[in-house]
């Protein structure tokens, strides 16, 4: 990926997106004036673009990158935008990359073997583009559906950040996942799935 | 013009939404808009929006005064911890300094308990009382299958069937109401009417333009049907029928058809928002709920998302939901429960309504995804239900047929004997004052006879001689002379010899005001009770009624029920009873050894004997309180001896288990576990990882919930305070500090019993010097003690908790302590250390005596000779003995004469 600016040239590669975070690798050469790299959910309305890396002048250089997004970051936004954006707030050059509908997130389990059978697993999952259509939640093996649940336990976190009803959350009993030789937790919705949480049984 | 005051706590605009509030604001929106003089008093302190100031210049726009309630903290109500009667009762404090010419109550709460009593009885005059039944506590309280934990639910309710019974007239929104009320036993005023709730302007009209953004404004639904719960999100308003139907719907293969939204307010006590998630775990279809809307912006989201209302109520009254979408043409279908049907014009009962199960309305939204229909119409217009609600009120503040104040019912005569029957011992000094204060009476008594407890002292026997041959004073005295040595019994031999048609008992240790006699008989001859207690005007000693008293006036609701059984509301043993009927239920009870309660006793039983008591609002007489009292006198603090013996009057009058089960629930509501509630939780603990800046997951350290529960005390948030302090207990559960941060939040929220018990749950040996100093405090001063703030905490202070907590000096170190300061001639710190050996030793007659001794060094020989007599003479020792017969031969000039040393 290659954004241009005034006078410089700078080259982001490597990019990662998952879940709720980004990092990559930016090139930047002969950088004349400071430069910041930005991100921004895209929607129809202007884009507040949130401060990544700032990048001072100087010869070409090679920086690691990385941040994390807010969950408000993704919903209702079907893109992100990457922009190089100057001291004085102009944006140069922007790159557009497309978002997962399904945003979801699950607690890390630790040591699942001294875990209760009745602990739980606790995450919430969104459909980032129709947040009112509920997100199934499936505990699989390596190809069957163990257990089933829908997203719909209230998080008052996600009503805060998200400015709805945060019926997102949902919960998994440590029970069901330890007599299951390799499992992982899929959040599925709008023909997309992807998988939050994955383990396999101690032996 | 004609004045009206709306009293309410609930009013949309301060409040958001519910039901009271919108029938309130109506109700006032439709006076004012008929040229009446309009005063709202908000009887809350809780703003959903906006503040006093602001509603206060919003409403002032469409011709509303808005004035807060104030709380005024002298008073005090014996049931410390129960809200309702202190509410109403400076609502009463409210309407004695304005006057207007209707005043219009809710229901709720018996706000209007004082104030109907008071105008019935004479004290507010030229005003009517209206309430309006929109549901009394045991009405919802039935129908929303709520369990009763806390006896103010026995407080509301009992004031709640007071207000209505000495209310001038009640409206019912609904016949149903009428019809329940009659059928659930309730004293109605001879005006009852029937007249449907005035809605506000904004919750018929539209109140958004075409450019509205918010709820609703979004494509939800687009394609579908889109149901609405619409109301409260709890078991009453049908939330489970409404769940239940659309299960259905899903089962039925519909769910690609419809759109579900929730429209109200969630209430995590009655239906947790997790309980919704966990039903919600089965639907396909888009749902949404939203929680926290205002009136119009609910009525906005239904009608721009074209929903059909649903309203599966199993029980209301009038529900302002369905008027509301009816004013608004929105479609609906609601339950046939309450007065629903009296509010939809009856050609369109069959479309929109149903019986409240989960099938009817499954099939009435079936046939809705199959065809729309129009909105139905109102059974009466909207302006009818204005114009009745005005003519009603200008009818009723000029009708001469209602009331009004001192309406005279059945008395025994027109002009009543008055005996006053005083109760006496070995007191002259006091009984002297007693005497006093009712030779200057407005009215006198036409006798007064002392009922003489056994008098022994030689200066009373000749003083009590000297009474019977006396002139000097305006009216005859007599002495009637115990055969037992028990109050009771002398109480009882004064109301044997006294002629007078009323008794007016008094103690001679208080003192009447001026208007006393006269007020008593002048609110017996309106016939509304046989029996009148009065509220208290506390006072240490003579000083204090030259200054106005000490600050704290006691005030009763005179008979609640069964209520009774759990605090003595009834009043004091300063009482006013026909002499008939005091003598037909058999006076006082005379046990001979039990010697508190007399008072809650007798009044207990004579309301199981069917005699009506009543409480006047005002306080007739000094009532003298020394607050060292109950440290010393073990009957004083014999609490359930007190319980009992008023639990078995109960018990025997109320048949099979009710009596015992009444006893139990006594028991378990003063054993209940103070202050725990939120400590004894469990609390869950996730790992999960959320985004930083969102996260509420970890559970923040004692250290930071202390120092919110201190910020939240000093900025006066006492349930926030409350809370937090609990949580810093559950993260530390051995902090005294907190502890005592539990305990002020409930003493500054006049929950004395509370605070005192929270601290006695440490034990005496671990007792910190400070949770020791604030026990004396509470008990001592009680609700009048002063405010305290936990000490300051941080992470690093930790030794400091540690020291502070440490277990507090015991009573040897105390005392000799206490000697030591004698001897220096600190006084002050002679008397403060003499009080905190007494807290670690309360039956200590040494540490008395060195209390009594520094406060006669400083010249205070009332006090003195007072803290010794405290001791029962039974149980005094030869020095306390000896001591105040040398204060009563020398007074200041008794030689000084320090404790003994303690080995």
């Amino acid at each position: 990926m290659r954004l241009a600016s005034r006078n410089s040239t700078f080259e982001i590669s490597n990019v990662v997106l998952k879940r709720d975070k980004m990092s990559g690798i930016l090139n930047a050469e002969d950088v004349r004036q400071p430069r910041t790299l930005c991100i921004a959910g895209r929607d129809e309305g202007k884009l507040n673009y949130k401060s990544i890396l700032e990048i001072p002048p100087g010869p070409t250089k090679e920086v690691q990158f990385a941040c994390t997004f807010r969950i408000s970051d993704f919903l209702g936004k079907s893109e992100i935008v990457v922009a190089m954006m100057s001291a004085s707030g102009d944006v140069d050059d922007r790159l557009i990359t497309p978002l997962p509908t399904i945003v979801a997130h699950a607690s890390d389990l630790g040591d699942l073997n001294t875990a209760k059978d009745t602990a739980l697993v606790t995450g919430w999952a969104i459909n980032g583009l129709d947040p009112d259509q509920r997100v199934d939640i499936m505990v699989k093996d390596r190809e069957n559906i163990i257990w089933k649940t829908r997203a719909t336990l209230p998080r008052s976190d996600l009503a805060d950040a998200l400015g709805n009803d945060g019926f997102h959350g949902f919960a998994i009993p440590c029970g069901i996942l330890k007599n299951i030789g390799e499992w992982r937790i899929e959040a599925q919705g709008a023909d997309e799935s992807i998988e939050i949480l994955s383990g396999r049984k101690a032996k | 013009m004609t004045s009206v005051c709306i009293v309410t706590p609930d009013f949309q605009g301060p409040v958001k939404n519910g039901g009271v509030g919108t029938a309130c604001r109506g109700l006032a929106e439709a006076l004012a808009l008929g040229g009446l003089d309009i005063t709202v008093l908000y009887a809350s302190k809780s703003y959903q929006s906006g503040d006093r100031e602001y509603w206060s210049s919003e409403l002032s726009k469409i011709g509303v005064k808005f004035v807060e309630l104030e709380t005024d903290e002298k008073y005090s109500f014996p049931a410390s911890g129960s809200r309702d009667p202190g509410r109403s009762y400076n609502v009463y404090l409210f309407f004695k300094k304005n006057h207007f010419d209707v005043i219009h109550f809710v229901d709720y709460a018996g706000l209007g308990y004082f104030t109907s009593i008071a105008s019935k009885l004479g004290f507010i005059e030229g005003t009517k009382i209206v309430t309006t039944m929109h549901g009394p506590t045991s009405w919802s309280l039935t129908t929303n299958l709520t369990p009763v934990s806390d006896v103010n639910m026995l407080f509301r309710d009992a004031l709640e069937r007071g207000a209505v019974k000495f209310s001038d007239v009640v409206i019912s929104p609904s016949d149903y109401m009428r019809r329940y009320l009659i059928q659930d036993g309730w004293s109605l005023p001879e005006h009852a009417k029937v007249i449907q709730n005035a809605l506000p302007e904004s919750n018929t009209v539209p109140l958004y333009s075409e450019n509205y953004v918010g709820p609703g404004s979004d494509s939800f639904g687009v394609g579908r049907v889109v149901f609405a719960f619409f109301g409260r999100i709890e078991q009453r308003k049908g939330i489970n029928i409404f769940i239940d139907a659309l299960n259905m719907l899903e089962e039925r293969g519909l769910s690609d058809k419809i759109a579900v939204l929730f429209v109200g307010k969630f209430n995590e006590e009655r239906y947790p928002k997790r309980t919704l998630g966990l039903r919600a775990a089965n639907w396909s279809f888009p749902w949404r709920a939203l929680d926290g809307l205002d009136a119009p912006q609910a009525l906005e989201v239904l009608r721009r998302s074209k929903a059909v209302a649903c309203m599966p109520s199993i029980s209301d009254n009038l529900p302002c939901t369905i008027h509301e979408c009816l004013s608004q043409g929105i479609t609906f279908l609601a339950s046939n429960v309450g007065g629903v049907s009296e509010l939809i014009s009856p050609e369109d009962h069959a479309e929109s309504i149903f019986e409240p199960n989960a099938m009817a309305l499954a099939q009435a939204m079936s046939r809705r995804i199959i065809q729309q229909t129009a909105p139905a119409g109102l059974a009466v217009p909207l302006g009818q239900s204005r114009k009745m609600l005005l003519e009603e009120h200008i009818d009723i503040a000029h009708s001469k047929a209602i009331h009004t104040e001192g309406v005279r019912l059945e008395v025994i005569s027109d002009t009543p004997r008055v005996s006053v029957c005083i109760t006496h011992r070995d007191r002259i000094d006091q009984l002297q004052s007693a005497l006093n204060g009712f030779a200057r009476q407005t009215r006198l008594p036409d006798e007064v006879v002392i009922g003489d407890d056994q008098s022994c002292k030689p200066q009373s026997i000749e003083f009590l001689a000297s009474l019977r041959e006396s002139t000097y004073w305006p009216f005859p005295v007599r002495v009637a002379k115990s055969a037992t040595r028990f109050p009771a019994g002398a109480r009882n031999a004064a109301a044997a010899l006294a002629t007078g048609d009323l008794l007016k008992f008094h103690d001679d240790d208080n003192i009447s005001k001026r208007e006393e006699i006269e007020t008593f008989v002048k609110a017996h001859a309106t016939g509304h009770f046989d029996i009148l207690t009065c509220a208290l005007d506390f006072f240490e000693n003579e000083a204090d009624i030259a200054h106005g008293g000490m600050g704290k006036v006691v005030y009763f609701t005179g008979d609640v029920g069964l209520a009774g059984a759990f605090y003595n509301v009834f009043g004091d043993t300063n009482f006013i009873v026909e002499k008939q009927k005091f003598l037909q239920i058999g006076g006082f009870d005379q046990l001979g050894y039990l010697y508190h309660a007399e008072d809650w006793s007798f009044l207990a039983k004579a309301s199981l004997s069917g005699l009506r008591v009543g409480s006047i609002p005002e306080p007739l007489i000094w009532y003298r309180a020394e607050p060292w009292r109950n440290l010393v006198n073990w009957r004083k603090s014999d609490v359930w001896g007190a319980r009992s013996r008023v639990a078995n009057l109960y018990q025997k009058e109320l048949p099979g288990g009710v009596g015992l089960t009444l006893k139990y629930a006594q028991s378990a509501w003063f054993n209940r576990n103070n202050g725990k509630g939120a400590s004894a939780s469990k609390v869950t603990k996730v790992r999960e990882t959320v985004p930083a800046a969102e996260s509420t997951s970890s559970l923040p350290a004692f250290g930071a919930l202390y120092r919110g529960g201190r910020d939240a005390l000093v900025n006066g948030r006492l349930d926030d305070a409350k809370s937090l302090f609990e949580g810093a207990l559950s993260a530390r559960s051995r902090s005294q500090f907190a502890l005592l941060g539990v305990s002020e939040a409930l003493h500054r929220q006049g929950n004395l019993e509370g605070a005192i018990a929270i601290l006695n749950q440490v034990a005496p040996e671990e007792r910190s010097k400070l949770v020791k100093r604030r026990l004396l405090e509470l008990s001592s001063h009680g609700l009048q003690a002063t405010e305290l703030v936990p000490p300051a905490y941080n992470e690093t202070d930790r030794q400091d908790e540690a020291e502070a907590s440490a277990p507090a000096p015991n009573f040897g170190d105390l005392y000799r302590g206490g000697l030591d300061a004698l001897a220096a001639g600190e006084f002050d710190k002679a008397r403060s250390l003499f009080e905190e050996a007494l807290i670690a030793k309360s039956t200590s007659q040494f540490a008395l005596l060195g209390l009594s001794e520094a406060l006669h060094r400083q010249g205070n020989l009332d006090l003195a000779t007072a803290i010794l007599k405290q001791v029962a003479s039974e149980d005094m020792s030869k020095l306390v003995k000896q001591r105040l017969e040398e204060f009563s031969a020398h007074g200041l000039q008794a030689p000084p004469r320090a404790p003994p040393i303690l080995k």
